[in-house]
C-alpha cells in the first residue's frame, strides 16, 4: 500500500518551489520547526506561511511553544477565525513555474504527519497547459480568501509577494466546484465552503440515484448521526457502510438504527494493522476522512478535511460552520478503497455500545469558539520596528502589552 | 517525489515510528561532563586497564612490521580484532570467572569448537569484513572493542591517535608498549603474533600464552609502574582548566576513593562514595575533586527531581487522553494541594516564603527516599511532591554557595552544559521567588513538558524516528512510553576494577600494602 512522507516527497532544488502556504487545524510548533521546516529548507522552500485555527493556536501558544528557534525568522504563523473550526489541511507549494498541492486529513503535527492514519493526495502543475492548473488556481483563491483578514507581512506574502513570483498564478478561468478532467477516466473537483454547503456541492457533483453504496471511514460523527441520515435521504438507493474506530473519536452513539446503515469495525480493516515502529502499544488513531460513493459506472471519492458531521458538510440548504477543504474524484478505473486497504473481513459493530470520547469534543465540531476581548491580528518585526495589528480599538483602558523575549530567540524588543 | 501522476493514488502518510532514548529532558550532559572531568582517561566501558597495554603493544608491533599506508583498513582492524579474540579465549580457558573480558559471550558459545576442529578458528570468529553474518563474529563494531570502547581513552591519554582511520602509536604509548613487552616473554609474543596471522589457536597455544591474561599485572613490574604513574599523573596533556593549567582531578579522585575504602566503607557502591564526598563538602570545600563530586551529587539530585516530575506526568497520563491545559491544571492542583504538600504550605504561599520556612533537612535522606519511591508507579503522586521538595531543598542548601558552584563550573568548563545545577537553580527556583507555589508547580510542569519535546526533536537530528514519550495532537496529550528516572554512571565501577587489577584494593573492601603506599603518595 502506498505510503509517503508528506514533506520528503516534495521535489527540491533551486528551480522548484520557493514558497509554501500551509493550512492546519492544530499546529505543533516543535514538530514543525524540527521536522517540517528543516525538510522544506533542504528543498529550497524558504518562504513559508502557516494558517492555523485561531483558537487552537491560542491554546498552543504559551503551553507548548517554549524554546522555539525559527519563529519570526524563517516562517510565520497566523490564526484564522471562522464560525466553527478552521479545519482545512492544505499544503500548497509555489515555484517560479510550478505549483503543487498536497491535501488531506493530517494537521501539521506529529500525528497528522503519519503517526495517525491520515490520507492525502497530490496535484501538480508545471505549465499553463496542465490539467491540474484550474484546480490549483481555485485552491490558491481559496487560500487568499482565507487570508483576507490577515495583516502585515503574512497578508502581503499571499496577496503580493507569492503571486509576483509565480508565472502560473495568473488569470485563469475557473469554475468553482466543477469537475476538471485530468485524464481519460478521471475528473476532480474541489469542495469548500462558499455560498453553498459542501453537502450541496456533493449533491450537484454526484448523480444521487445512481449510488448504491457509500463507504465512510472517519473518526468524528454527529451524536445522532444527522449527517448520515441526510446522506440516506439524498441518496435514496444507497446503503451506507461506516467504519468506526474503537477508543477514539466521536461515534454516532445515539443514531436510530436503520436497515440501510451498517457500522463496521475499523480495527478489522487491513490498514488498521499498520503499526508504528518502536511503540507496539501505541494506538495509531484513525484520523482520515474518506467518503466513497459507488455507482455501477463510477466511483466518487471525497478526500480531505471534513468529518461526517453537519458542522463540516452543512445541509442541502445551509452551509456548515466549519471551514473545510476536500477534493472529490470521479473515476471509472480507480479503486480507492482497495488501494487504501479499506479491506479485510467486515466486522459489524453495535455503535450504540461505543463511547464518545469527551476529550475529543474539545477539538471536534462540537466545541465552542473562544471569545477574545482583544485580538492581535499580526506582529511583524521589520528591522528595529515592531508593528502590531489589533483587530479594533475596543476602548478598553488599562491594557498593558508585554513582549516576552523568551518565547523565541527574538531579543531587544 | 510528487509528480503530475501523484493524483492517481491517494496515499497514507508515512511515519518512521518511535525509538527509545535516555535523558528525556536533555539535562544529563552536565553530569557526564562533570565525571568526565573528575575521572578522565577511563570510561564506563574501559573496564580492564591491561587492555591499554595490550593495544599499545599491538600497535607498536604493527607500526614496525607493516607499512600502514600500503595495508588496507580491513586488515588493520582485523589485526586488533583477532588479538582481542585470542585474549578472550585465553581468559575463557584460564580465568573463566574474570569479568569485563571483550568477546566473552562469543567464547562462551564457542568453547566447544576446539573439540570438533582441534583449534579455535580466530579468523572466522574475528574477521569482520570477510564475515557478513554479524552473529558469527565476536564483536560487531568494525574496529573491535578498541575502536568502539578503548580508543577514546587511549587518545585522551595521548597513547595513540587516529589518522585516516588507522590507529597510530604515540610516544607515550610506545613507552607503555615497551613496558608491556618487558613483562611478556619473547616466545609468547612471537607466538601470539603468529596466531594473529594464522588465525588458528590451539589449547596448547593457550597454555603457553598465559602472560597475555588481562588480570595478570605483576606488582612492581614496569607495566604496573606505568599504569600507576599514568593514573596519578596529569589528567591529560590537553585537559586544562580555564587558566590553561594542567589538572590532577583523577589523581585526587583516586586518593578520595582509596581513603573511602580505607575508612572501612565496605558498602563500596558508587552512590555511597559520592554521598561521602557530598558530606565532606557540606560546610566547605574539601579539595577540588571532592568538591567536584559534591557538585555532581547536587547536579544529579536536581536531575532526579526533574525526571521524577516527568515520570509522574507520564504515569498519570498512561491510559488516558486529556486536554493539555486540563492535564497541567489537574496535576498542578494535585501537587499544590496543601494536605499532600511535604512543606505543609498553602498553594498561595510564595516560593520565597516556602524557602525561608523550609528546614535544612538531610539531602541524602531526601534523595534516598525519592529513589525508593520511584520504584513503583503507585507512588508517583507521592514522589512528585518529594521531587518538588528536593528542588527547593537543594536551593536552600546551596543558597550561600552559588558562587563556589559557578566558579567550579567555569573552571572545569561545565558552564555551557544544559542542565547544570546553577542553571536549574536559577531558572526553576531563583526566577520563581515571587510566584505562588501553585504557579511555580504549573510553570515547572509546563517547562518540563516543553523541555522534553525540544530534547526529543533535537535528538532526532536528521532522522525521523521519534523520541517523544507523549504526543500532543489537537490539544490532546497522549501517552507513548513511561521513562523511570535514572542516574548517570560516573565511571566509579571502572575505577574500582582498575584499583583491583593493579592490586591496590583487595576484594573491594580494603587497601593492600601497595594501596596504602599509593594513598600516602597521593596525600603528600
Amino acid at each position: 500500500v502506498e505510503e509517503k512522507k508528506i514533506y520528503q516527497e516534495v521535489p527540491g532544488g533551486r528551480n522548484k518551489f520557493h514558497s509554501a502556504i500551509l493550512t492546519t487545524f492544530s499546529f505543533d510548533f516543535h514538530h514543525f520547526e524540527y521536522q517540517v521546516l528543516k525538510t522544506l529548507k533542504n528543498k529550497w522552500v524558504i518562504n513559508v506561511g502557516v494558517l492555523a485555527d485561531s483558537d487552537m493556536l491560542d491554546k498552543t501558544l504559551g503551553t507548548t511553544s517554549q524554546g522555539l528557534r525559527q519563529l519570526t525568522q524563517s516562517y510565520s504563523v497566523d490564526g484564522v477565525k471562522s464560525k466553527g473550526a478552521f479545519h482545512p489541511k492544505i499544503n500548497f507549494f509555489i515555484g517560479d513555474n510550478e505549483l503543487l498541492m498536497v491535501l488531506g486529513s493530517g494537521n501539521i503535527t506529529t500525528g497528522g504527519n503519519g503517526k495517525n492514519h491520515e490520507v492525502f493526495t497530490g496535484f501538480y502543475a508545471d505549465s499553463k497547459e496542465s490539467a491540474f492548473l484550474p484546480l490549483l488556481i481555485e485552491t490558491w483563491r481559496y487560500l487568499q480568501d482565507s487570508a483576507r483578514e490577515l495583516e502585515g507581512y503574512s497578508k502581503s506574502r499571499i496577496f503580493n509577494i507569492i503571486p509576483r513570483n509565480c508565472s502560473l498564478l495568473g488569470n485563469v478561468n475557473v469554475k468553482p466546484h466543477s469537475y476538471n478532467r485530468v485524464d481519460a477516466n478521471t475528473e476532480i473537483a474541489l469542495l469548500y465552503n462558499q455560498s453553498n454547503s459542501l453537502f450541496k456541492q456533493i449533491i450537484s457533483l454526484i448523480p444521487a440515484k445512481t449510488i448504491s453504496l457509500i463507504t465512510i471511514v472517519c473518526p468524528y460523527y454527529d451524536e445522532d448521526g444527522q449527517f448520515l441520515l441526510q446522506l440516506l435521504k439524498e441518496f435514496p438507493n444507497t446503503l451506507l457502510e461506516v467504519y468506526i474506530p474503537n477508543n477514539f473519536g466521536l461515534p454516532p452513539v445515539n443514531m436510530e438504527s436503520n436497515s440501510r446503515v451498517t457500522f463496521l469495525s475499523w480495527e478489522n480493516t487491513d490498514r488498521a494493522s499498520a503499526k508504528i515502529k518502536g511503540a507496539e502499544n501505541f494506538d495509531r488513531k484513525l484520523h482520515c476522512k474518506i467518503f466513497n460513493f459507488k455507482s455501477t459506472e463510477f466511483e466518487y471519492c471525497v478526500i480531505g478535511s471534513p468529518n461526517a458531521t453537519v458542522a463540516a458538510f452543512g445541509t442541502p440548504s445551509k452551509a456548515g460552520v466549519n471551514e473545510e477543504f476536500a477534493a472529490i474524484y470521479k473515476s471509472k478505473k480507480l479503486d480507492f478503497l482497495s488501494n487504501l486497504e479499506i479491506s479485510g473481513s467486515k466486522q459489524r459493530i453495535d455503535v450504540s455500545s461505543y463511547t464518545r470520547n469527551t476529550s475529543n469534543a474539545a477539538v471536534s465540531d462540537e466545541r465552542k469558539r473562544i471569545r477574545n476581548l482583544l485580538t492581535i491580528l499580526a506582529c511583524d518585526l521589520i528591522g528595529l520596528t515592531f508593528k502590531l495589528y489589533l483587530k479594533e480599538s475596543l476602548g478598553l483602558e488599562g491594557i498593558c502589552l508585554t513582549l516576552k523575549c523568551n518565547l523565541t530567540q527574538v531579543r531587544g524588543m | 517525489m510528487y509528480t503530475a501522476q501523484s493524483y492517481k493514488k491517494p496515499f497514507w502518510a508515512e511515519n518512521s515510528g518511535f525509538i527509545t532514548g535516555r535523558d528525556p529532558l536533555g539535562i544529563q550532559n552536565s553530569s557526564i561532563t562533570t565525571y568526565t572531568r573528575l575521572l578522565p582517561g577511563i570510561t564506563n566501558l574501559t573496564l580492564r586497564i591491561r587492555y591499554y597495554g595490550l593495544y599499545s603493544w599491538l600497535l607498536s608491533v604493527y607500526s614496525k612490521e607493516a607499512n600502514n599506508k600500503s595495508d588496507n583498513i580491513e586488515g588493520h582492524y582485523n589485526y586488533f580484532r583477532r588479538a582481542e579474540l585470542i585474549v578472550a579465549f585465553i581468559m575463557r580457558k584460564k580465568f573463566p570467572d574474570e569479568l569485563s573480558i571483550i568477546g566473552s559471550d562469543y567464547t562462551d558459545k564457542r568453547e566447544g569448537d576446539v573439540e570438533k576442529k582441534g583449534f579455535y578458528d580466530i579468523r572466522q570468529g574475528a574477521d569482520k569484513v570477510s564475515n557478513p553474518k554479524e552473529e558469527d563474529v565476536y564483536w560487531d563494531f568494525p574496529s573491535g572493542a578498541l575502536g568502539q570502547y578503548y580508543a577514546g581513552s587511549l587518545i585522551a591519554l595521548k597513547l595513540i591517535s587516529i589518522s585516516e582511520r588507522f590507529f597510530i602509536i604515540e610516544p607515550e604509548g610506545q613507552k607503555l608498549a615497551e613496558a608491556f613487552e618487558s613483562v611478556v616473554p619473547e616466545e609468547q609474543r612471537t607466538k601470539f603474533l603468529k596466531i594473529i596471522k594464522s588465525g588458528v589457536l590451539t589449547l596448547t597455544d593457550i597454555d603457553s600464552l598465559q602472560d597475555f591474561a588481562i588480570n595478570q599485572i605483576a606488582i612492581g613490574s614496569p607495566e604496573w609502574n606505568f599504569y600507576k604513574s599514568m593514573l596519578i599523573g596529569i589528567d591529560g596533556p590537553d585537559i586544562l582548566d580555564e587558566d590553561g593549567v594542567q589538572t590532577y582531578l583523577r589523581k585526587e579522585t583516586i586518593g578520595l576513593y582509596l581513603e573511602y575504602i580505607n575508612g572501612g566503607n565496605r558498602k563500596g557502591n558508587d552512590l555511597n562514595f559520592i554521598e561521602s564526598q557530598y558530606l565532606l563538602n557540606v560546610s566547605g570545600k574539601f579539595n577540588e575533586a571532592s568538591f567536584g563530586w559534591y557538585y555532581y551529587y547536587l547536579n544529579e539530585g536536581f536531575h532526579f527531581a526533574l525526571e521524577t516530575i516527568f515520570w509522574t506526568l507520564l504515569v498519570q497520563l498512561d491510559g488516558t487522553e486529556q486536554e493539555v491545559e486540563d492535564f497541567i491544571f489537574k496535576m498542578t492542583e494535585l501537587v499544590a494541594d496543601k494536605s499532600a504538600s511535604p512543606f505543609g504550605n498553602s498553594a498561595e504561599q510564595s516560593i520565597a516564603e516556602i524557602i525561608n520556612s523550609t528546614e535544612k533537612i538531610d539531602l541524602i535522606s531526601s534523595q534516598t527516599e525519592l529513589e525508593g519511591l520511584v520504584k513503583s508507579p503507585i507512588n508517583s503522586l507521592v514522589a512528585i511532591h518529594h521531587a518538588f521538595q528536593l528542588m527547593i531543598l537543594i536551593y536552600k542548601l546551596t543558597q550561600t554557595r552559588q558562587e563556589e558552584i559557578g566558579s567550579f563550573e567555569k573552571r572545569y568548563k561545565v558552564w555551557a552544559q544544559k542542565g547544570r545545577v546553577s542553571e536549574n537553580l536559577e531558572c526553576y527556583v531563583e526566577q520563581s521567588m515571587e510566584l505562588q507555589y501553585k504557579d511555580f508547580v504549573k510553570e515547572t510542569i509546563k517547562k518540563i513538558l516543553n523541555d522534553h519535546i525540544n530534547t526529543a526533536y533535537r535528538k532526532m537530528g536528521n532522522g525521523e524516528s521519534n523520541l517523544l514519550k507523549f504526543i500532543i495532537e489537537d490539544s490532546i496529550i497522549t501517552h507513548i512510553q513511561t521513562m523511570t528516572p535514572r542516574h548517570t554512571s560516573p565511571r566509579l565501577r571502572t575505577l574500582s576494577n582498575i584499583m583491583s587489577d593493579l592490586s591496590f584494593v583487595h576484594n573491594n573492601s580494603h587497601l593492600t600494602e601497595e594501596g596504602l603506599t599509593l594513598l600516602k603518595t597521593i596525600s603528600e
